[in-house]
């Protein structure tokens, strides 16, 4: 990894400095998943995501523009910190082109876990009705994610792209960290020929399921029966292959075919397989349909759809609607609804705003609502789980950003005539550092 | 990796002072909103689990046969508790919470718990967080970097003889 990014700082004219301050996060963020996308970047330029990243789904590797939209998203430029020649990079591309690296790197400062009933002391009555003060989750450093992209591009229409996520690497004596059904790497052959003919990707990739986030806290692919552990996690991938067709600016159609592994090992570890308890093996299936009208003269962005992604016995729905000013701020409304074995029912929603204070400074509020029923052994179950988040995305240099976030979260699960709930709210920080 | 030393110029100290301010503003409306939203939360509410003390079990019962075998596991709700009784040997059985305390899953059989026989510990399948009988938490597991809290144990009398067991459900520790 130090030899890669040290022959891009060499090819590049990047300062070997580059490479030392990212090897230092390296150290400090071993375990953990997730990638980087940002669907309101999309809304708030006016451009779709495989316009900055290698793949036409957004997330992941970035391409050259990408790469150069990052370095100059940020409050001060290098030379305005006596790092003048940190500024000196031209490209993340070597070999005339041919070759692009990238890093994301995310750490978070969290409370970790959830509130616990106090087991002496006195029982005093909380902000929420009917609570009791519990006893906070610790804070704690949570590194979060280290992967490492290489794309390679032998000609304009073929790219062979993909990352590996160090973190699910076993050091030692500590085990490696993956929630089940994350994919410890992805990679795939993406054929482009020209605009007016579809993208194929194949190999080893996450299906286009309704808007990619790429953040674990987000509900809306999450299971409120245990909201903390999305069904469809941030670097989920399976085998398989993918149509990415836009035949008109405003029009976009993907489909795609793949192995359920992935889904299986997610579903199956759930307190009901939705998928049914012999569908390991099979094939899953994806559809979506969206409509990208944008109106230039009024600098509107807009994006309007659905996608429908399914194995075995699971059928997952996802519909989405963008709207976004350019350079001023975005809203986007989703929601998504599962079905499958074990009267499994999930239905998601949720509505995210963000505003561009500066280009550097994006404030950003999410209001979300997760619910979940299904049958188990116990009996039957329904979990809710209600989610605000506020917070900033703060661009201060180029390659960073800083995300302090508040977050309150509200969750109740019912279970064999047992009913338990338990509200937090905490301030968090991420820091990510991608390149 | 040493720097040139330079003296900084009029443009650069007032671009850190800007940079400070900004950062400042940035810091000041998040700690605003927060304060309108009450600060930190850390509340929690159980119902309709009844005044319950104490559990009884008998493995011949339907809803306990798992615990015949060493290693099998058994989720119960009672008394306000999500329990998991573990036949951790012939002669013992134990009674942990089964919401793991890093990302509250579920460590009944049906979700990610596994007993570990060979270790003797409790593995946690969503970040492979591993836990004592006595619900300690095994420091050097990995959990998502941070640290993670205890399950709460319930002391448990077993007659290995009559397969029948009671666990205290007031004396969790």
């Amino acid at each position: 990894m130090m030899a890669l990014l040290h022959a891009n700082a060499a090819r590049a004219g990047l300062s070997a400095r580059i490479a030392v301050v990212i090897a230092c996060f390296t150290a400090t963020s071993l375990t953990a998943p997730d990638a980087s996308a940002l669907p309101r970047m999309s809304l708030t330029a006016g451009s779709p995501c495989g316009t900055c990243h290698i793949t036409a789904q957004g997330g992941g590797a970035r391409n050259e523009i990408g790469w150069g939209t990052e370095l100059f998203t940020r409050m001060v430029g290098f030379e305005k910190i006596g790092l003048a020649s940190w500024d000196e990079a031209e490209s993340n591309q070597l070999l005339g082109g041919k070759v692009a690296i990238g890093v994301d790197v995310r750490t978070q400062l969290a409370r970790l876990g959830r509130p616990k009933a106090k087991a002496t002391g006195k029982q005093e009555a909380g902000f929420f009705s009917g609570f009791t003060e519990a006893e906070k989750p610790g804070l704690v450093v949570i590194p979060m994610f280290f992967q490492p992209y290489v794309t390679v591009t032998p000609t304009p229409w073929i790219a062979l792209t993909g990352g590996y996520n160090l973190s699910t690497v076993k050091l030692g004596p500590k085990e490696a960290f993956r929630y089940p059904g994350q994919s410890p790497w992805d990679a795939q052959l993406v054929l482009h020929g020209d605009a007016k003919w579809p993208q194929l990707r194949l190999g080893k990739l996450q299906p286009t399921i309704g808007v990619r986030h790429d953040d674990h806290t987000i509900l809306i692919r999450a299971d409120a029966l245990e909201p903390r552990r999305p069904a469809i996690p941030a670097g989920y991938a399976e085998y398989g292959g993918e149509l990415n067709y836009q035949p008109r600016s405003w029009l976009r159609v993907d489909a795609g075919a793949f192995m359920n592994q992935g889904l299986f090992e997610s579903m199956n570890s759930r307190p009901v397989n939705p998928m049914g308890a012999n569908s390991d093996g099979g094939l899953a299936w994806l559809g979506r349909v969206s409509l990208l009208p944008q109106f230039l003269d009024l600098g509107i962005n807009t994006w309007v759809g659905a996608s429908a992604f399914g194995s075995g016995a699971y059928l997952l729905l996802n519909g989405f609607i963008g709207v976004g000013k350019n350079e001023l701020g975005s809203l986007q409304l989703e929601m998504s609804r599962s079905t499958g074995d074990g009267a499994y029912e999930t239905l998601n929603m949720m509505a995210l705003a963000s505003y561009n204070v500066k280009e550097w400074l994006i404030a950003e509020v999410r209001v979300e609502q997760a619910t979940a029923k299904a049958v188990t052994k116990l009996g039957a179950r329904d979990a809710t789980t209600r989610q605000l988040v506020m917070g900033l995305q703060f661009f201060p240099i180029p390659y960073v950003e800083l995300r302090p976030e508040y977050r309150l979260i509200l969750a109740s699960d019912s279970e064999g005539g047992l009913k338990s709930e338990y509200a937090l709210g905490q301030y968090t920080l991420q820091a990510h550092v991608f390149f | 990796m040493s720097a040139t030393p330079r003296t900084p110029s009029i443009a650069s100290q007032v671009s850190r002072r800007r940079f400070l301010r900004d950062l400042g503003i940035a810091t000041g409306c998040v700690a605003t909103g927060a304060t309108l939203l009450g600060c930190e939360v850390s509340e929690v509410k159980v119902s309709g689990g009844g005044d319950v003390t104490e559990l009884a079990f008998n493995v011949t019962d339907a809803k306990f046969v798992d615990l015949k075998a060493v290693g099998k596991m058994v989720a119960v709700n009672v008394g306000g508790a999500k329990l998991l009784l573990i036949r951790t040997t012939q002669a013992e059985v134990i009674a942990l919470s089964r919401i793991c305390p890093h990302a509250a899953c579920d460590l009944s059989p049906d979700g990610v718990g596994t007993w570990k026989v060979a270790s003797s510990t409790l593995h946690c399948g969503c970040h492979n967080s591993e836990f004592k009988p006595d619900g300690k938490y095994v420091a050097d597991s990995v959990n998502g970097g941070g640290k993670v809290g205890d399950l709460d144990s319930y002391p448990v009398t077993f007659d290995a003889a009559a397969g029948t067991g009671i666990v205290d459900l007031v004396g969790a520790v």
